[in-house]
């Protein structure tokens, strides 16, 4: 996502209904040793739709999560998704609760209400249930 | 220089911002429940579908009791009613974030009920433009939300209903009712990358 930000901040402000996405892999499970792929884009159709590709196959490396982009929305700028009450849209939990794929979103977005005046480009995660978690600003680590 | 760009950007996003903030503020989780359930509630109560009868109950709290043969639904304002049991797709509203489930409750806002009622005549006659919700299944979940003076009825589709490797919007219908004239938008809330359908605004694009 850091890399993303800097080749293609426009990304986290898409108007051309374009998401970027990739897959985070574990090396024989460990807990310290990942690789990614992407940047993936792709475009949603007019009905909000678009069949991603399932993970690759690396020999030796398992698909732990999955990380995609949504846009900073000027009609919804906190970006939390008011089906789900996360930053995360019904279909990117749905992934997450039928695969066990973590998920991470970066998004162009504001925190307090009302609206702020300093948008901040964050990543979240997603893991189940009804909560998603601040992993922090992209490019500050981590990511 | 690096602080001139940061001034840029800011101006640049400030200038993104719709004047009309009335919709601003954090959503105000509530009820979810299955659409069926609310639809049995609402067919029970709701004889006429107008402002006056939408009125009458929104002013209520609805209470909930077991009953031999159903759910019985009464109020200080309506003759008890008798509705079939509840049903168990409790999974409708596993992933929702909302502070009380509709069969685990034992009070309904008739507030909820009335704008249920309101929004399921205007989409009599307001087809939702993108992929409708199959509001007749018991695993559509519906759900309330209070963002300001506004409640907000969100209607979605079963997860299972949506493919796995997607980035949806899914079957999601997403409505703004007015809690005193019951006047009913629909707008597009979903915070996928994706262009909005024609005359379906976003949740700023509302009116006041």
């Amino acid at each position: 996502l850091a890399n993303l930000n800097n080749s293609n901040p426009a990304i986290f402000n898409s108007t051309n209904q374009q998401e970027a996405y990739g897959y985070i892999y574990s090396q024989n499970g460990s807990t310290t040793a990942f690789r990614s792929d992407g940047p993936n884009f792709i475009n949603l159709n007019e009905g909000g739709t678009a069949l991603i590709p399932g993970p690759a196959t690396f020999n030796g490396w398992t698909a732990v999560g999955i990380w995609h982009t949504h846009p900073f929305s000027t009609t919804n700028p906190t970006g939390i998704d008011l089906n789900t009450g996360t930053h995360f849209s019904p279909s990117d939990e749905n992934l997450t609760n039928s695969t066990g794929l973590t998920m991470y979103v970066g998004v162009t977005d504001t925190t307090s209400s009302p609206i702020d005046t300093n948008p901040q480009t964050r990543w979240y995660s997603y893991t189940g249930g009804t909560t998603d978690t601040l992993m922090g600003n992209v490019g500050n680590g981590g990511c | 220089m690096k602080l001139l760009g940061t001034l840029i950007m800011v101006v640049s996003y400030c200038g993104l911002y719709p004047a009309n903030v009335a919709n601003a503020g954090q959503a105000v989780p509530s009820l979810c429940g299955s659409a069926v359930d609310f639809a049995a509630i609402s067919n029970a109560l709701v004889t006429a579908n107008s402002n006056e009868t939408y009125e009458s109950l929104a002013h209520t709290t609805l209470q909930l009791t077991q009953a031999s043969q159903g759910i019985r639904v009464s109020s200080s304002s309506h003759a008890d009613v008798l509705i079939p049991k509840l049903s168990v797709a409790a999974s409708v509203c596993r992933n929702r974030a909302t502070d009380a489930v509709l069969t685990n409750a034992t009070t309904v806002p008739g507030l909820d009920i009335a704008s249920f009622a309101a929004v399921t005549t205007f989409r009599k006659t307001n087809p939702w433009p993108l992929t409708p919700a199959p509001i007749e299944q018991a695993s559509t979940a519906v759900q309330f939300r209070t963002i300001g003076r506004y409640l907000f009825v969100i209607v979605s589709a079963a997860p299972s209903a949506q493919s796995t490797f997607s980035l949806s919007c899914g079957a999601v219908e997403y409505y703004r009712v007015d809690p005193q004239t019951f006047d009913v938008r629909p707008f597009d809330g979903c915070v996928e990358a994706h262009k909005h359908a024609p005359g379906l605004p976003g949740l700023g694009g509302l009116p006041n």
